[in-house]
């Protein structure tokens, strides 16, 4: 992989932005995630939580330090009339 | 277990232990910072971006906060580090008459204090924030509210302290401080901290571990009475530029001053909800809040979350169409009476910075300075905290 490979593509962070946030001390993902924005977007890091996790591996950090992120609501992203539902008088 | 020395120690990763962290540096002398996860693994990680002056109660409060933005307005330059600060304007909006008196006479008395601030003419409002509803009969907006985005504004103070000489210790918990006895009148090794890899003499410890707080208290027989307050926020997807200011529900403010107005017979006010709303840089937006007691639990809640969406949405129509993509909860550190401890303890040089409860982005680098002077010249002229001590929780009459 490039240095300046897109790793996460909604927020578009860079394997050299991932690599410098690790030197500066990231070793989780959700610790990656704050320190970068890599996995904020809009997919919530489903496509590149893998890729970093791979990459957290490679700079010798045990899986077990790589507990995914909280998963909360909303597992998709939903329009908020969805999300209060119709019914409501808003 | 590692030996070593320190100048001073510094527990918390969050804004306000890398601003003292920052501030002490800029002394001469090099501290260390102890964090036992990684940087905004508590409340500072969780939070909106607001500086918000408007919401703060005349006195010390205001007094902290206007000291505090004046040194935000060169911080950026200072630390020379990208911490997003963006000087946006604020709203106090409000939906309901009877609220109107209420905020008029709280304005009234931020003005005498030198708060820039003012009611909008009705027929402003909504040339002001374009998208609001037209419920919103009155609102008050001060231009000196920011934004400022934690994440990069912790890892600021921290490489600026670390390019003084201070150092941080990530992933290591404080799991103990005891004093040492026998020193040989050698000042340096007056307290030990213990973590779980290191092993550190020093004559200085500042506790800024937020709802740690009581934990570390614990350690040194010391009562420190700070307790979490939870806060959800919504983030929606990315939208055009649409939300200018960072806006608040006055509904937080009339609670606090006239309880007795506020409606507690809804969905909405039993959990506290009141809109506080702001939009990211990156065009995100941050829709919150709520104040729920319930202890350390840092989960959401779908009933909560669908509360404050429905407010977004109320108030701000066009929102309706907007995702939400995710939501997250933080701890407030928040005391009995709603101020921050900024205090030194029966301890010698064991100190206090910590209960910033909602207001601790606002207050980081006067927090910051406030805590180096204390520390490093016995006292403090920047603001009167003896208000802010410790021991006004203990001395009754
Ligand atoms: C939903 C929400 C919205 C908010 N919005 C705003 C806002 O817009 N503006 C504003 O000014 N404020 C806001 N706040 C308040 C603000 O987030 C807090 O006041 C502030 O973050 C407190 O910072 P802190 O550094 O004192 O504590 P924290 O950020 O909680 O930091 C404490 C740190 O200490 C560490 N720690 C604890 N115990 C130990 C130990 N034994 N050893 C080592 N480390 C330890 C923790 O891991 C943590 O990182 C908001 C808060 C919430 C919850």
């Amino acid at each position: 992989m490039k240095e300046d490979y897109v790793v996460c593509r909604c927020e578009e962070i860079t394997l050299q932005e991932i690599k410098s946030a690790i030197k500066q001390g990231a070793i989780t993902l959700d610790e990656i995630k704050k320190y970068t924005r890599a996995g904020m977007g809009l997919c919530q890091g489903r496509i590149c939580s893998t890729i970093i996790i791979e990459i957290l591996k490679e700079h010798g950090y045990l899986p077990q330090y790589s507990a995914p992120p909280h998963s909360r609501i909303p597992v998709r992203p939903v329009k908020i009339w969805e999300y209060i539902g119709e019914d409501q008088d808003v | 277990m590692y030996k070593r020395f320190a100048d001073a120690i510094i527990i918390g990763g969050g804004v306000t232990g890398t601003a003292i962290t920052y501030y002490l540096s800029k002394t001469g002398i090099q501290p260390i910072l102890i964090e036992e996860s990684n940087l905004n693994a508590g409340a500072s990680g969780a939070c909106d971006e607001g500086i918000v002056l408007q919401s703060k109660h005349t006195g010390i409060m205001l007094d902290m906060v206007l000291k505090s933005a004046k040194l935000y307005k060169t911080l950026e330059d200072e630390l020379n580090y990208p911490i997003g600060y963006r000087n946006v304007g604020g709203m106090i909006i409000i939906n309901e008459e009877k609220y109107i008196p209420v905020i008029e006479t709280f304005i009234k008395k931020q003005q005498q204090q030198g708060l820039n601030i003012h009611m909008l003419h009705p027929s402003d409002i909504h040339k002001q924030q374009p998208g609001l509803s037209k419920k919103v009969v009155a609102s008050a907006f001060s231009k000196d509210d920011c934004n400022v985005y934690p994440f990069k504004l912790t890892l600021g103070y921290v490489e600026a302290a670390k390019r003084l000489g201070a150092k941080v210790l990530l992933h290591n918990r404080v799991n103990n401080i005891t004093i040492n006895k026998n020193t040989l009148g050698d000042k340096r090794r007056e307290l030990r901290i213990t973590t779980n890899e290191h092993e550190i003499l020093t004559p200085i410890v500042v506790d800024a571990t937020g709802c740690g707080s009581r934990q570390i208290g614990k350690m040194l027989g010391l009562e420190i009475p700070v307790f979490p307050s939870r806060g959800q926020i919504v983030i929606t997807e990315q939208i055009p530029p649409l939300i200018k200011h960072q806006i608040m529900d006055a509904k937080f403010i009339v609670a606090k001053h006239k309880p007795q107005l506020v409606e507690k017979n809804n969905a909405l006010s039993n959990l506290n909800v009141g809109l506080t709303i702001g939009q990211a840089e990156t065009g995100n937006t941050l829709i919150g809040g709520c104040r729920e007691q319930v202890g350390y639990n840092t989960s959401t809640s779908f009933s909560t979350i669908r509360e404050i969406v429905k407010n977004a949405a109320d108030f701000f129509p066009f929102m309706k169409d907007v995702s939400i993509i995710r939501s997250f909860a933080g701890l407030r550190p928040t005391t009995p009476d709603n101020l921050p401890i900024l205090s030194q303890t029966p301890i010698p040089r064991f100190y206090i910075a910590s209960g910033l409860g909602g207001d601790g982005l606002s207050l980081s680098p006067i927090v910051g300075k406030i805590m180096a002077d204390l520390i490093m010249k016995g006292n403090c002229n920047i603001v009167d905290i003896s208000q802010l001590s410790l021991d006004r929780f203990f001395n009754i009459g």
